[in-house]
């Protein structure tokens, strides 16, 4: 039954062509970020060129192509979670759904794996580019792969709680308004002003910043997968509480 | 907020049930973040990982881990800058593979602004400068990349300070001495970084102590004595490790241990052109500003400048007595050639007179695998227990006096030969292939941008057409 629903959602998203278009309006902005970054490489004599090596390139081009990548995760997942969850609390549709034989975590399961392979089309997105520069310039693979891994545990991660946000409102806007809000959060909590060194370290490692670098430089830690699976976990497993509740009322 | 308002029950009892219910959600969320925040923690301290850059720039090479597993007690990196500063996770980018290879590797984020007083204790000049600490020595790096560092800890984990004898007697470059010839700012520098100087005078001692780990002979004012010559000979062929800075000239005595060696001079001393780009008045300063590819040399970024050179004979590692290889050479620049008469006026090469036209090499560092015999036999130096014998020879013994020794690179290169003379193993830069210029033709450059702004959104755009068409007419 989990499929089922992961199945449907899925062909939904796709078939309004919503997310055809998304993808259009990133690529645009993601090529154009690309083309950027490779702009003082173009048509110039490869003697005068020193101060940028190809290695060194492939390290830019990751960390600005795919962290441009991720802020639009975080504009993008959100809206899509309360799309799926929201508007379904608000139609009255999840009612109905909730009284088929299903329990409200796989009906969440389900639509978390749509947005899953929705978001898995996005973070393609800057590894297909950087695939288009193979034709000029070695490009590093694994290093790309493991950036494209890490931007799609972070839209993983922001689906979920754009999931929780939905669980909490029945109106689409104020969901993502609640989502925007916890991942906002998420992202500047290290830059808070504490003096004591001791929640630095906790502050830290809930900020995503943090964890996405490891894997824009190539280093897939157990500690940043294990960060991303567990957050994601985490605010899925309370909108399928929020969700339970609702049952029971 | 409630998603439906479904009241069937009577008003009170619900509202101890709304009551029960949030207390039991809200025990709910604290155990699930507890959980999670202790399984984060968890994984956390366990630094596993995978490289996946083909680069592996994530990993550690063998030589510094060799270097690691040597130490015996934690070594302290103090790192001078805002734990919160963007430059913190390029640093740590680096030291991260150190601290993963050893337990013994301890990371201090300090920001310089909060901590003056410790600053200055350090003697902070720039922002995220490393101080490494171990067993109360220290060492301060400007810049951090990996054969930076891993030399610098191998410098720290050898316990024992060198001995640096210097020969005098004869009127040489005085290491205590303050005129522009002596060398005394390089001993005072020396001193402060651990080194123990120790001049030799062979007219009182018969040889030069065993316990020497670098022998450094300066151009004299007399003569030496073949007595001497003699115990400087016996002193390479035990083992013994020398840096030999020569100047133009006369040989003064030297000419037998020259000639056991196997080292020949071109008459004259270098006069080259390349010196006027960096405001050199004279034309007989040698300069080097292309550090060839070495690690000797590695990370040098200023000129060195070396005035007055001797240049040694261009095909002289044929000559070179048995066993002795080249190690690395500098030599002076194109433009350049061994002028024999007087630097006066203007100059020009002439062949007849033995003039070679540059690049010709001024200095030498040799090396050769200490005979096997002299390991086992009780005649032995004490530095000859590295299994290597090193040697340099410098063409040119002023770069390192009180005149030159504060211009460009000098110090910094006569420490690293010291250095290298007295032991410290070399960390060979890893050679990249990833570092070559990256330059796209214009026909490149236009398939990358059409794909990327042109054929990738339209596909896109198409596709979202195509799903709205079949759901409207589908």
């Amino acid at each position: 039954m989990l499929w089922v629903i992961a199945r449907r959602e899925t062909l939904t998203l796709f078939q309004t062509g919503l997310v055809w278009l998304l993808l259009a309006a990133c690529s645009v902005i993601l090529g154009w970020v690309f083309l950027n970054l490779l702009d003082p490489f173009v048509g110039v004599d490869p003697d005068s060129l020193e101060q940028i090596s190809i290695g060194a390139l492939n390290r830019q081009l990751v960390r600005e192509l795919f962290g441009a990548a991720a802020v639009m995760l975080l504009l993008i997942a959100p809206l899509l979670a309360s799309r799926l969850l929201s508007g379904e609390l608000r139609d009255g549709r999840y009612l109905l759904l909730s009284a088929a034989p299903l329990s409200s975590f796989e009906i969440l399961l389900g639509k978390w794996l749509a947005l899953a392979v929705v978001l898995l089309a996005l973070a393609l997105l800057p590894l297909l580019l950087c695939l288009s520069l193979a034709l000029g310039a070695p490009v590093d693979l694994g290093l790309c792969l493991s950036a494209t891994l890490g931007l799609w545990l972070l839209g993983l991660l922001f689906a979920a709680v754009g999931l929780f946000a939905a669980s909490l409102s029945a109106q689409p806007a104020a969901a993502a308004v609640i989502a925007y809000g916890i991942l906002i959060l998420l992202s500047v909590i290290n830059r808070a002003e504490t003096a004591a060194t001791l929640s630095l370290g906790l502050l830290d490692w809930l900020s995503w910043g943090q964890h996405l670098f490891w894997f824009l430089i190539g280093a897939v830690r157990l500690s940043d997968l294990g960060y991303f699976l567990l957050l994601a976990a985490c605010f899925l497993a309370m909108a399928e509480r929020r969700l339970a509740n609702l049952r029971f009322q | 907020m409630t998603i439906t308002d479904r009241q069937d029950k009577p008003a009170a009892s619900s509202r101890a049930g709304q009551l029960s219910r949030r207390l039991a959600d809200a025990v709910y969320v604290i155990l699930l973040w507890a959980l999670v925040l202790l399984a984060g923690w968890h994984l956390a301290r366990h630094e596993i990982y995978w490289d996946w850059s083909s680069t592996g720039r994530n990993v550690l090479s063998t030589e510094s881990l060799e270097v690691l597993s040597a130490l015996q007690s934690p070594l302290t990196l103090r790192v001078f800058v805002a734990p919160d500063h963007p430059l913190v996770r390029e640093i740590e980018q680096v030291l991260m593979r150190y601290r993963r290879a050893s337990d013994k590797v301890k990371v201090d984020y300090i920001d310089p602004i909060r901590a003056p007083e410790l600053a200055r204790e350090f003697d902070v000049r720039l922002l995220g400068q490393l101080v490494l600490d171990y067993q109360g020595r220290r060492e301060s790096l400007a810049r951090l990349d990996e054969p930076t560092l891993t030399n610098a800890i191998a410098r720290l984990s050898q316990t024992r300070a060198p001995w640096i004898a210097l020969l005098e007697g004869h009127g040489e470059r005085s290491p205590s001495g303050g005129t522009g010839r002596d060398i005394g700012r390089l001993g005072q520098w020396l001193e402060q970084r651990g080194f123990r100087l120790q001049p030799v005078d062979l007219a009182r001692l018969s040889r030069i102590p065993t316990n020497t780990d670098v022998l450094v002979l300066s151009t004299p004012s007399i003569a030496l004595f073949p007595g001497e010559a003699e115990a400087l000979i016996d002193y390479v062929s035990a083992g013994g490790n020398l840096l030999w800075l020569l100047d133009p000239g006369d040989w003064l005595g030297f000419a037998p241990l020259a000639e056991a060696l196997g080292i020949e001079r071109l008459p004259g001393q270098i006069v080259d052109a390349a010196g006027s780009a960096f405001d050199v008045a004279a034309p007989n300063v040698a300069v080097v500003a292309d550090w060839p590819a070495h690690a000797l040399w590695q990370g040098l970024g200023a000129p060195a400048f070396f005035p007055g050179a001797v240049a040694f004979a261009p095909d002289l590692a044929s000559r070179l007595a048995p066993d002795w290889q080249l190690v690395a050479e500098l030599a002076s620049g194109e433009q350049s050639w061994n002028e024999t008469g007087p630097i006066r006026g203007k100059i020009a090469r002439d062949a007849d007179l033995g003039e070679q036209p540059g690049p010709l090499p001024f200095l030498l560092a040799l090396k050769r695998a200490v005979p096997s015999a002299l390991r086992a036999g009780g005649g032995a130096m004490a530095a000859s227990a590295l299994a290597e014998q090193r040697l340099v020879l410098v063409g040119d013994g002023d770069f390192l006096s009180n005149a030159a020794l504060e211009r460009g690179a000098n110090r910094e290169l006569g420490l690293r030969l010291l250095r290298w003379l007295g032991g410290e193993e070399l960390m060979e830069a890893k050679a990249d292939h990833n570092d070559q210029p990256l330059a796209l033709t214009t026909g490149q450059a236009f398939a990358i941008s059409l794909f990327a702004l042109v054929i990738l959104p339209l596909g896109f755009l198409l596709l979202a057409l195509a799903s709205v068409w079949r759901r409207r007419h589908g």
